[in-house]
This record gives structure tokens, sequence and C-alpha cells, in this order.
């Protein structure tokens, strides 16, 4: 701190002796030109202290008196521009200033490849950006939920609907899956750097359970997400951009600016959202119909297994289960940062603390993070910017085991008589003893939430270093070299008084230990050359980039502990503890260059070329080149232009191709596997494990974008955008002779397209002083289509299908045909759609498929002075989930006798002759009639009211003499609540099986201060 | 300017020289790439056990099964459904999980990891040279396997030896190294593939050190030689048949009858038996075991088996357990902690029966009567005469039944009935629905895997009917 000390007392200086040098009125002139620098006749130019004001001439030259003794404003305006106040302190005389145009389309610049900065009129390519304003008051557990609903083509979406980890994965999708077996994850940079992210299914490898990297940064540290999305703008990315690419720019200081801090604070609550928690029965109605099953399925009711007995009081018991393991949760959030800036350098220091309880009791997330941005300018044209950033991550996990905190039955209950010692054992009547038997209850998860330990810390420290240097005007030479180091840690821990931590019932306590570090380093190096001559600009850029990923694993385990108290492996049994160790390396290099001309403002032209290697990839096929070209025209520049109330019309379109290389590493050098299960005469052996496979190359994906972008009386904006992305070499696993592998091998085969058309619109309703209302809106329809596979041969995975014609997406399921009132077993359809009461795998036939018809999200902000409110809200039309609660608890009273199963069973279920059920007789013998069947499949069509917030920023004539520079409080409702069809308080609907675990709704009071 | 000038040339010079760097080559430190695993003399040798465990699994599962469940040794229980298609015939190319796709599978992942055990064995013997001997003996181990191998897939998918005059009809295909993934390799004609498994035994023989110690769990050249004697037989080169077989015989002596019964029990056999290769059961599980297990049997003797022994035939011992008819080849200890079976391959009895009837084909019926007759006296622990034995034709039934006493259960023979041409027949009770196949028949062969056919274009299947 000692050092931003002696900025704020070099800056003080700097103030004071301003002061004393002037006393008298002068003179300032200057010429006020618009962004292509004509001169703008008419300009006023006005001194805000003393209310003088002049008009620029015909050369848009202007003179005004000024007062010298003191600092003042010189605010310039001119119609259809933007305002600009310049402060001024006495010692300066001429001033030329560049106005831009204030329509929304023209006035905003974005960050492109490679941190190009481009305005958004300038634009050829497909780039959609999300500003820090957008993402203030969003929840700040992770990077990439906040995105959800912004981006118009954009999805996330848990890679799950069933409860399993507490730190689900999500799979972001920008404009659909172009890869069925390769990743279809976007690449992130933050800072020029690209993130390592995970394996190819985002898993973090040699970890048991994933924690995401999107989870260790302080959203409030973010300026601009920029969402990169055609050619144009990815294949200067090549191998690693054919799934979208997302530039994350971090907040800097600006040079001249003086020291400014700023401090936020968050408190929520987290509650359940029990309108979307599955509806299973209680014990009364699940006591009727499991004893319903057992005697359908051909047993007596005297051998009935929940009798009651001194342990366990069936009829008694009703324990909600849900309420055990979930409650209310909470969120804290606080930072602090400080930005400054001198002639020489810039910067900004910022510090965060997370917390979050989750609803699940006892798992929790903290995030500490620190970051530090610094640009120096220590020759003139030089610049050297650090970026430091550790983030450090606690995370204590408990996964609820898959949705067995609804399966597992209402008439038991978590603990003993006493109503604290742990249940760990039923007494349960077998019928075949004929007599009660004492049986493992481990579906009770209360002793591991109680004992268990699951328990990860991760260190994750990046350093950017950025040297670039102004050769001449038009000559830029950067360098950028970033180091990112991810260390985790992960403890498990089974105690002995838990049934996990027993050995057929003898207590031994078993614990993990796992250790990961995932190394990456980056370099790239650009030369620049960006000149205007007259009407024309140019600019070319080239570059070299190396990235290097390199992973190591460590992992022990042991069981056999004393007692509970010491858990480390040392003290374990050392006949039982087992450890390994594992290391993944991969390179990539490539280079690229980007071109762009335009003329006039008008007419836009662009190139991308990348020449991409990567180890991943065989000898052969190390190299591939990508590369696109593009093309815009600002119509409304025209000279015939005379719409008068359409600002702005501007038409683009661009083709190219770009890569997919997230494969497993080894895949082109074929690897051997060497262990114990490969042993002979007890001694470990050696085998292939994968063959060679050096002719595998990228998955490539040509693009073409066409984009129309239109505003009307500076209100209205409407962006329209079309697109078809073909993805060629597909990466698939076929089978090969079996002469040269037994397995499956990844080839390059098949074609999947992706083609869709996404809008949005934005609408100024009022602009005025006090009030401002303004709506945002984007849909995106997107149509996944399998053209080509290997051989035309469809491959099916149980209850989906690729099939060349139909999306990657499809169901494959067996056509329920009801319940025969009779009986009441159930009916499908076979093959060739006939009757059948025959459950037969074989009958499965493709049918719908999950891709939604349109995605998107509603975004609105209406003002009055300092009050805000905003709203946000997500949705999904169309599209049919095969839901896996569906699928497991709208049973038939398959395995009834063990688990608990949906209300509708009960109420549903076919009970006697002429009944006319929708849900089959009940038996714990399965008639197989909820597994691929279509009898479940749900129209997934939601809303999501994501977000309210109500803010209040205090003004200026208050904070002025507090001496603040800000001060504003809000309260934040987040997943206020979700509209699905057929919605209803006593039976399920997608509402409450679209995710795994209830939604949670967050209530938030977020404080930010700054002066 | 010029200043300007030499700091551009410079950061162009700089990024040039990076680019020339040979960055793109990535070493897999961590043994998991082939290059990475065989940088050691050692792996070579992990790679053979580990081969040998893939071979346990192929054998154990289904190579000792088929030829004895699809001829007429073996009833199956009614509910044994897995093999029910192979007992009578009625396998098609969709079958992948059953014997077919797996001795299809599996006998080709051995030819393969054996290939890059052959592959890489020069390039280690180069860079150690003093553990050159090892390292011959790991490539002659190699060899054998390979050799094994193509012979169960022979025998499985194409017509004996003498289908066709000069065994130029069709039998598996020949894979002598590494193959690219894009390769479609076609089918060898059986002459080839014969003439392949000659080539690679002889060279093992050769590789295998002067003072290589004999183990009668890994390929020795003793089990090169006897390998070599059942090929020479099928092939009918009778004099090279009772060559290899007469060496072996002078090296690996029978089993005594007192150890007769427990040479097949896993965890009681002697050290040293006429065992010349076994594959060892250690950490495996097996299914010869559990199919032929003798409390829960799902196979059972045949009564035509039963019936071809005398009563004090102590072979018989290992074809019934307290009065029931069961097969106790792949015996273990069931009591025992962590029982496992071996699984017998050759032994020197077989060789007395491949020299008895090459000495027969070769005209001499006095020698291959003697041999019969080593073999029965040591059964049944009298002596025993075969005076009635005097035409060739008796000599020759002899020699066939002989084979079933000594060798059923082993996997031999459906491809005895096959080689002599002879029909199957089971007798009228068996379980199965077809009681008789005569030769010549597609059926002697199983159809090739449809996923081999889809993969691979230039695959050709066995014919689905007599046409």
């Amino acid at each position: 701190m000692s050092a931003m000390k002696r900025i704020y007392v070099i800056l003080l200086l700097l103030f004071a002796a301003f002061n004393l040098s002037f006393a008298q009125t002068t003179k300032v002139t200057g010429v006020i030109t618009d962004d292509n620098g004509d001169p703008l006749i008419g300009a006023v130019v006005q001194c805000v202290e003393n209310k003088k004001s002049v008009i620029a001439d015909l050369d848009g030259k202007y003179s005004i008196d000024v007062p010298s003794s003191e600092k003042y404003t010189l605010r310039f305006t001119y119609l259809g521009m933007a305002q600009q106040d310049i402060k001024m302190s006495g010692k300066q005389d001429k001033l030329d200033v560049q106005m831009r145009s204030d329509n929304t389309l023209e006035g905003a610049v974005i960050v492109g490849a490679y941190g190009t900065i481009q305005r958004r009129e300038d634009l050829v390519g497909s780039a959609f950006q999300v500003n820090s304003d957008a993402l203030k008051n969003k929840p700040a557990t992770r990077v990439d939920d906040v995105l959800d609903g912004m981006v118009p083509g954009l999805t996330i979406e848990a890679n799950t609907d069933s409860a399993g980890s507490t730190r689900t994965r999500y799979e972001t999708r920008v404009r659909g899956t172009g890869s069925l077996s390769g990743s279809s994850e976007p690449l992130w940079v933050i800072d020029g750097v690209p993130q390592y992210m995970g394996s190819s299914t985002g898993t973090m490898p040699g970890m048991s359970y994933t924690v995401s990297p999107m989870s260790y940064i302080n959203i409030e540290d973010i300026e601009s997400i920029t969402v990169l999305k055609d050619a144009d703008q990815v294949s200067i990315y090549g191998a690693n951009g054919a799934n979208g690419v997302i530039l994350v720019t971090t907040k800097s200081g600006s040079s001249n600016t003086p020291l400014r801090v700023n401090a936020s604070a968050r408190f929520g609550v987290a509650t359940i959202d029990r309108s979307t928690m599955f509806k299973v029965m209680n014990a009364a109605q699940y006591m009727e119909v499991a004893k319903e099953a057992w005697v359908n399925a051909g047993n007596t009711i005297e051998n009935f297994p929940y009798q009651d007995n001194e342990y366990n009081s069936y009829s008694t018991t009703d324990t909600y289960w849900p309420d055990v393991y979930l409650g209310l949760g909470d969120e804290f959030n606080a930072s602090l940062s400080v930005s400054y800036g001198t002639k020489k350098m810039s910067g900004r220091v910022s510090g965060s603390y997370y917390r979050k309880d989750n609803i699940v009791k006892t798992d929790n997330q903290q995030r500490f993070t620190l970051s530090t941005k610094n640009d120096f300018e220590p020759v003139k044209n030089l610049h050297f910017v650090v970026n430091l950033n550790a983030s450090y991550n606690d995370n204590d996990i408990f996964p609820i085991s898959s949705s067995s905190y609804l399966e597992t039955q209402p008439i038991f209950s978590p603990y003993l008589e006493d109503g604290e010692s742990m249940r760990l054992y039923n007494n349960i009547w077998d019928s075949s003893a004929k007599k009660f038997a004492m049986k493992s209850f481990y579906y009770n998860y209360v002793p591991d939430r109680e004992y268990n330990d699951n328990h990860q810390r991760t260190v994750v420290t990046d350093a950017t270093f950025n040297l670039s240097y102004r050769l001449f005007d038009c000559l830029k030479l950067s360098s950028t070299f970033g180091v990112k180091y991810n260390s985790g840690h992960e403890d498990t821990y089974y105690a002995r008084t838990t049934l996990r931590g027993m050995d057929s019932g003898v207590p031994v306590g078993a614990a993990t230990r796992r250790d990961v570090s995932y190394l990456s380093w980056s370099n790239n190096n650009i030369i620049e050359f960006n000149k205007k001559f007259g009407e024309h600009r140019v600019m070319v850029l080239g570059g070299l980039e190396f990235n290097s990923q390199h992973n190591k694993y460590t992992y022990v385990s042991g069981s056999g502990f004393m007692n509970d108290k010491i858990k480390e492996i040392e003290y374990a049994e050392h006949v039982s503890t087992y450890s390994n160790s594992n290391v993944k390396n991969s390179k990539d290099m490539s280079y690229f260059a980007r071109a762009e001309y335009s003329y006039g403002g008008r007419y836009y032209i662009s190139g991308n070329v990348r020449r991409n290697g990567n180890s991943i990839f065989g000898k052969y096929n190390k190299w591939g080149t990508f590369w696109s070209v593009g093309a815009s025209w600002n119509i409304h520049k025209e000279k015939f232009w005379n719409v008068e109330c359409m600002d702005v019309f501007k038409i683009k379109a661009s083709y190219g191709s770009s890569g997919n290389s997230k494969i497993d590493a080894t895949t082109a050098t074929g690897t051997y596997s060497y262990s114990d299960s490969f042993s002979y005469m007890g001694v470990a052996g050696g085998v292939i494990g994968t063959v060679p496979n050096p002719g595998l190359s990228w998955e490539t994906t040509y693009q073409a974008n066409i984009g129309i972008s239109m505003e009307f009386l500076k209100r209205l904006e409407i962006e329209v955008e079309a697109y078809n992305y073909m993805t060629h070499d597909l990466l698939s696993k076929v089978y090969v002779s079996r002469t040269i592998s037994e397995d499956r091998q990844y080839a390059n085969v098949g074609q999947v397209r992706n083609r869709g058309i996404e809008l949005t619109v934005a609408y100024d309703v009022i602009r005025n002083k006090d009030w401002n209302w303004n709506i945002s809106l984007n849909a995106a329809h997107n149509q996944n289509r399998i053209v080509k596979l290997y051989n035309g041969v469809p491959t099916s995975f149980g209850s989906t299908i690729w099939m060349e014609g139909y999306s990657a997406n499809t169901h494959m399921l067996i056509r329920w045909a009801g319940v025969d009132p009779l009986d009441g077993s159930p009916l499908w359809y076979d093959k060739d759609g006939n009757l059948t009461k025959t459950y037969n795998y074989d009958n499965r036939v493709p049918g719908k498929s999950s891709d939604p018809i349109l995605t998107g999200g509603m975004n609105t902000r209406l003002s009055w002075k300092g009050v805000s409110l905003s709203m946000m809200l997500k949705y999904s039309i169309g599209g049919w989930a095969n839901p896996t609660y569906g699928l497991r608890m709208m049973n038939d009273g398959y395995d009834i006798v063990n688990s608990n199963a949906a209300v509708e069973v009960y109420y549903y279920r076919w009970k006697q002759p002429g009944d006319l059920a929708s849900f089959p007789k009940v038996s714990n013998a399965s008639q197989h009639s909820i597994s691929y069947n279509d009898r479940l499949l749900l129209d997934r069509t939601f809303f999501n009211l994501s977000n309210i917030t109500l803010s209040y920023s205090f003004p200026d004539s208050i904070l002025s003499k507090a001496k603040m520079k800000g001060l504003g409080v809000s309260f934040i409702c987040d997943n206020v609540f979700l509209f699905t069809r057929h919605m209803s308080k006593t039976f399920n609907s997608y509402k409450t099986m679209k995710s795994g675990y209830p939604v949670t709704r967050t209530y938030t009071l977020a404080f930010n201060v700054s002066f | 300017m010029r200043r300007h000038i030499i700091i551009f040339s410079s950061f162009v010079a700089a990024l040039l020289s990076m680019s020339a760097c040979n960055f793109l080559n990535v070493e897999q430190i961590g043994k998991s790439d082939i290059e990475g695993y065989y940088s050691e003399p050692s792996a070579a040798r992990a790679a053979v056990y580990g081969t040998h465990n893939i071979l346990y699994g192929l054998v154990d599962k289904y190579v000792i099964l088929y030829p004895e469940i699809a001829a007429d040794c073996v009833v199956l229980e009614s509910n044994e459904a897995t093999w029910d298609l192979y007992q009578n015939f009625a396998v098609t190319s969709d079958d992948e999980i059953g014997a077919m796709g797996y001795i299809w599978k599996n006998s080709y992942q051995t030819i393969n990891n054996a290939n890059q055990i052959i592959e890489h064995v020069p390039g280690l013997k180069e860079e150690f040279p003093r553990d050159a001997a090892d390292l011959d003996s790991y490539m002659a181990q190699a060899l054998f396997l390979r050799a094994y191998a193509h012979l169960c897939l022979c025998l499985t998918f194409g017509q004996n030896y003498s289908y066709t005059a000069n065994a130029s009809h069709l039998g598996c295909v020949v894979v002598t190294k590494p193959l690219s993934l894009s390769e479609c390799p076609s089918r060898n004609t059986v002459a080839q593939v014969y003439d392949q498994i000659v080539k690679d035994l002889q060279a093992a023989i050769k590789y295998f050190p002067e003072d290589y110690q004999f183990n009668k769990f890994l390929p020795s050249p003793e089990a090169c030689e006897a390998l070599l004697a059942r090929v020479y037989l099928y092939m009918g080169k009778w004099s090279e048949a009772r060559s290899c077989a007469d060496n072996v015989i002078s090296k690996i002596s029978l089993t005594q009858r007192d150890n007769y019964v427990v040479m097949f029990n896993a965890m009681k056999a002697p050290e040293k038996d006429e065992m010349i290769y076994s594959l060892n059961g250690i950490q495996q599980s097996s299914t010869a075991h559990k199919i032929y297990w003798k409390n829960e049997p799902k196979a059972r003797p045949s009564v035509k088996v039963l019936n071809l022994f005398e009563e004090d035939d102590i072979r018989l011992e290992v074809l019934s357990s307290s009065g029931d008819d069961v097969v106790l080849k792949f015996e273990q200890e069931d009591g025992q902690a962590d029982p496992y079976a071996n699984i017998p391959i050759l032994r020197v009895s077989e060789m007395y029966l491949i020299r008895a009837e090459a000495a027969l084909m070769l005209g001499d019926i006095n020698g291959a009567v003697a041999d019969v007759k080593a073999l029965q006296e040591r059964a049944r622990g009298h002596e025993v005469s075969f005076d009635e034995v005097t035409t060739a034709e008796d000599a020759d039934v002899l020699i066939e039944e002989e084979r079933i006493r000594e060798l059923c259960f082993e996997g031999h023979r459906l491809w005895d009935i096959s080689r002599r041409h002879k029909n199957i027949v089971r007798e009228a009770d068996h379980t199965s629905t077809v009681k008789e196949l005569s030769y010549p028949d597609y059926r002697f062969v199983l159809p090739i895997p449809s996923v081999e056919l889809e993969a691979n274009g230039n695959m050709v299947n066995n014919p689905t009917s007599n046409e």
C-alpha cells in the first residue's frame, strides 16, 4: 500500500502546483471535428463555470474565454453527437476535440479478436458485447452463468437434470452444437490469454468432483465480455475458434485520473423455490402403493418388508427428505478496488471476498481474489502492462448422490428414536428368511454430511505481461506473455462412524488425497499497421502465437484408520494404501494475420488467415489452415440515403473456416496401459490402450454469416443475423477393422450443420432528463442437423440417436400406447406401429428432438432520477425433454419397495379392471414400462423471470457534501419465478423436473460506494 | 528513424527465429504413449504378460469351449442360452458378444499386442545390448503368441487345411505388423496362414537363448515345437509332425498316474508335470471353470464320451464328482482364498497322439499303437495289449478314440472331426436340436462378425448356406 500512498501524495502536490501558478483570464482555442475528421460547423462550446458559450466557425475552429485562476470544465455539444465534458486546468490553452455520434451503434466500441478495438459501426463480423454495467448486480457465483439470456445465440445449460454434484457443470453453446464427439465448448480468452477450462467434457482431470474454473473469477473485475460468433471474428483463433470465442477484458485504470476508491458489499439470502421441487409421495401414500406393488408382484402382505418393530416404527414415520438436506443458504460478497492514473502510469488494484452457503446444507464456496493491472509508459509510446491475479478458492462440497434426497422412502427417519443418533441400519422383514434383519441404510446421507469430508482448495495465479511499442503512428509492435498456474487439492474422508467408512460393518475409515496442477503459458507477438490515407483506412495485423498446457495429477488413498481424528494416509494401514500419478502435455503454435480496409466509413472488407499447428494431432495433420473473408456496407452514409427516420442501415456478410481441436491429447500417438488389471501369473502387464491414430485431424467448421443493422429515430435498434455453419471432418468414434483395433477409433467422418437466425431489438421507450425506460430483447433460433455419418450408419446411445437428416439431439424411444384398462398392463407400439404388450428395446424409433425452437432473453430498465428498476427474463420455447426424474420416479412400481416415487404414481395408477389410468398397474416386479419410452416426453418451453433489481443512487448534491463520488443501494431478487407448461401445485411438470435440485431464489441487498 | 528500423527488424527477426524451433514435438511423459512405453527392456516383458492376460480371457472363455460345444462331447443344460446357438449351428454375424465376436476380436488383440513387441524389440536390443538375451526370449514368446492366435482364428473361421486340395480356401487375415487405421486388410488363404504360423514358430525357436529357463506358463522352445507338431498334423505333414512330437517327448515326460488328476487342479498341480504350455489363472476368473463347475454345471460330458472309457481308467476321475458326470479339467480349490484355474493348451500326451497318428500315416502301425499303448497303460495302471489292432483302419479308430479320451474338453474335438472329414454325430438323447451335421458343411466354421464386415470393405464373409 505504501506505493499507492506515494502516488496519492504526488498527485496532491501536482494539484497544489496548478493552484499556485495561475490567476488570470485566458483564451482556449481549438478545432472541433466529427469522427471522420471533418469540421463540425456550429458546434457549441460552453464553459460550465461562467456559462459563456461560443460557436465553432466554418473550419470547426473556436476560441473561448475561460477563467484561468481555477479548474473548469468545457462542454461541447452538437446535434446528433454525444455531449463531451472536458475538465481543464488553467494551464491549457489549446484543445482539439473530436466528437462522436451519439447513436448507440456508432458510439459503442467492441473489443474484438486479439484485443483490436472496433466501433460497432465498423464491424464486419458478428460479435456481441456485454459491458460491466450489465454485469452489475448479477449473481457472483460464476462468470459464464451471467451471460445466459443476454447474448443472442448463446445458451448455457446444466449438463444434467438430475441431482449429483452441487457444482453443476454447464454446457455453453454458441450457435448450436457443432461437434459430436469433440468438445462444443467455446474458447475463453481472458486479457488476451486463452484459458484452460478442463477436459473436452468440462471435467477437471485428476479431481473426483469438478469445480469449474469459471467460479474462480471475481465478476466485479470484469470490464466487458465479448462473444465472437462468426468466421470474421473467430477464424483468427484458428483451430480453437469453431465453437465461438468469449473474450473477457478486465477493468483497468486510465491515465490522468485521480485516485478513485470503490467499495461494494452484498448480502443475500438463498431460499428454495418450493414450486420447483419434485413432488414425491408422503409416507401414507407410499405405504399404500408399496403394499399394492408388493402384492401385485405375487407376494403375501404378511411378508411385506416394512412391518413395525422395536427398531423401526414405519407406520408413524413420515420424513420429508428434501427438508433433511435442503435449507436456507446465504451469500456474501465484498470487494474493494482502487484505480488511479498519472501521465506515465495507471492502474487498478482490487480485492474481493465471496462466500456462498448453498441451499444444500453444509455445502459452501469461498473465494478470495486479488487482482492488479498496471500500465506503465516509461518512454513515450512504450507501454508495459502487467496483470497479476490470484484467487484462492475453498469449496466444501456435499454432493447428494443422484436424486437420493427424493427417492429415499418417507417411512425411514435419518435418526434413531432419540432424534439425534444417526440411523445406519433399518430393521426390515426378510421374506425368504422369515425374520427381521438389519439392513444397511446407505441412502441416509446425514451421517456422511456430519462426519465425512469432501473439501477442495484451489489456488489460481496468473500473470500477464504485455509490452507494446508504437514505432510510428501507424505501426505498433506488441508482445504478450501469460502464465497461469492452477493448483488444486482435494481431500475426501469417509468416517468410521458412517457406512461408507466401514468394511463389511467394521469401521475402517477411508481417505483420498488428490493433487492436480494445470500450468499453461501463452505467448503472442503482433505487428499492427493502421493508417488512414484520405478516405482510405488500412489495417494489417500479423502475429505468432504459442500455447502450452501441462497438467499433472497425483492421487493417494488409504483406509484402516485408528480413529477419525487422523485422516492422513500416513496413518492408514499400509496394505490398503494406493497411489498413482500422471501427466499430460499439449502444445499449439500459430501464425495469423488479419487485414481490414475501409473506404469513407461506408465500405468495409476484412480477411483473416491462420495457420495452426497442434501437438495433439499426428505428424501428417499437425497443421491446419483457417481463413475468412467479410464485408460490410454502411448504406446510411451514402449520399443517396434519404430515409430520415432511419439513422443507421448497415448490411454485412462473412464466410470462412475455423477448427476444433479439443480431443484427448494422446489420440494420435497411441497409448499403452500398464497395470494390475492386465496381470499374468500375478505380475502386472502392459497392453495397447489405444492404437496410434496419426491420420486424425481437425474438425473444420465453415461458417457463413449475414446481418442487417438498423436504427430508427435514435431510439430503436434492430439487428438481425442469419448463419449457416457446416462442420466437416467431424470427429467421431467409428469401428475400424478388428484386425487393427478392437475399439472404436476417432476418425474424421461426417458432417453436422447448424443454421439459425438471431434477432436483437433495443428500444428506448422514454428518454428524457428524469425518466428513462429501455427494453432490449433477443431471440435466437438454431436448427441442428446431422448431414452425414460414417457410412451413413446411425449410432444409438440408449434413448438418443445420431442419424442422418435428424438433429444430434433426437430422442430414440419406444412409442407408448397407454395402459390396458382390463389388466393395467402397459402398451406400446412396436417398430411397425402395431400394438404390443411386450416390452422390447428394439422397438425404439427416432422421434422428437430436444432442440428448442427459440431461445433468448429480455431486459428492461426503468429509471427516474436516481431510482431504477430493472428486470430480466430468460426464455426457451419448444423442444422435448426426457427428464431423468420422469424416467426414474414416474414408474410402474419398479423397485418401489426400495425407493420412493412421484406423487403421480399414487393418484394415476391403474387399480382395478375398467380404470382408464395413465400409469400402469404397480408391481414390484418391473414391467420395464419406465425405460426408453416416450411416455414422459415433456415440452421444454419455459420463461424464467431471472432477475428484478431496484436500485437507488444518491444524487451528486448529497454526495459532494460527503465528499463521495457515488453511493448506491440495490435490492436484488434472482430467480424470481419459473413458468412452464402444466404447472400445478399438486403434480409434477417440466418445472419440477428441469433441474436436479430445486431453483435457488436469492434476495440480496447491495451497497456500493466510491470516493 | 534508424533506431525504429532496428527495433522493427529485430522484432521480426526474433519472431522468425521463434517460429523456426520444433515447438510442436511434445514428448508425452508418463509412459502413456507407445514410444514412451517401449523405452526400457522391462516393457517388453510386461507386454508379454499383458498379452497373456488377453490370451487367458480368449482361451478360457471361448477357444477351449467352442470346439467342444459345437462337437459331440458336451451336453448343455437347458438354461444355457449363450452357447445354445453354437451347439445348434445357428450363429449369425450379429453375435458380436458371443464366441464368434470375441474369438475374432481377442485373437487380433493378441496378435496386435504381440506385433508391438516384435516391432519394438530390435530397437530395444540396439539400445540395451546387455539385455539382448532377455529381449530375444520376449521376441520368441511374442512370435509364439502370434502363431497361436492365428491358428485359433484360422480354425474357427476357415475350413480345415485339406478342405481344398492346396488349402487355397479362405482362412483369416494374417497380420504381421502394426497396421494403420485406414487399412482394410483382406483374408488370406488357409495355406498362407499356416505358412506364417510355421514361419513364426520356427523363428521363435531360433530366438530362444540357449540357457532359456523352461516355464510351463510361458512359451518355450518346447512349446513352439509342440505347437509345430500340432500344426504339421493339421497340415498332413506327417514326418515333420512326427519329428517335432518326438523332440518334445524326449525333453518332457508324461505325468505319472498318481498325479494325473491333480495336474488339472491349478492349486494342487505339481510344479513339474507334462504341461508344455498352460495358461496361469492367478487373479483371473475362469469361465471354463464356471461352465463345468461341479456344483452347478451348465455343461456336462456326453454319454458318447463316457462310454469310451474302461472302468479302471484314471481319466474317468476327471469326468465325475461324487457320482455326478462333470468335467474337472479346470478345477480350482473353491474353499481357498483367491482360487483360480489354469487352462491347459499343450500337453505331452497330445504329442504321443500326434506321433502315433503321424506314424500311422507314414505306414508304421506298430509305432502308432505303441504310443497309444503308453497312454492307455499310464491311464489304467496296468499293461494293456492291442493285439486286435492290425489294420490301418483299426489303428485310426483307436487313435481317434484315444484322442477323445485323453484330450476331451481341451478344445480339440471339432478340429479333429473336421480335419478327418467326418460328420458330427450326437447321441439320440442329446439335448441339442441338431443331432447330426454331415461333412462338408458351411457350419463347420463361424461367420465373420458383422462389425468387421461393416468396417472393412475388403472382408469376405463365409457362406451362409451350402451352395
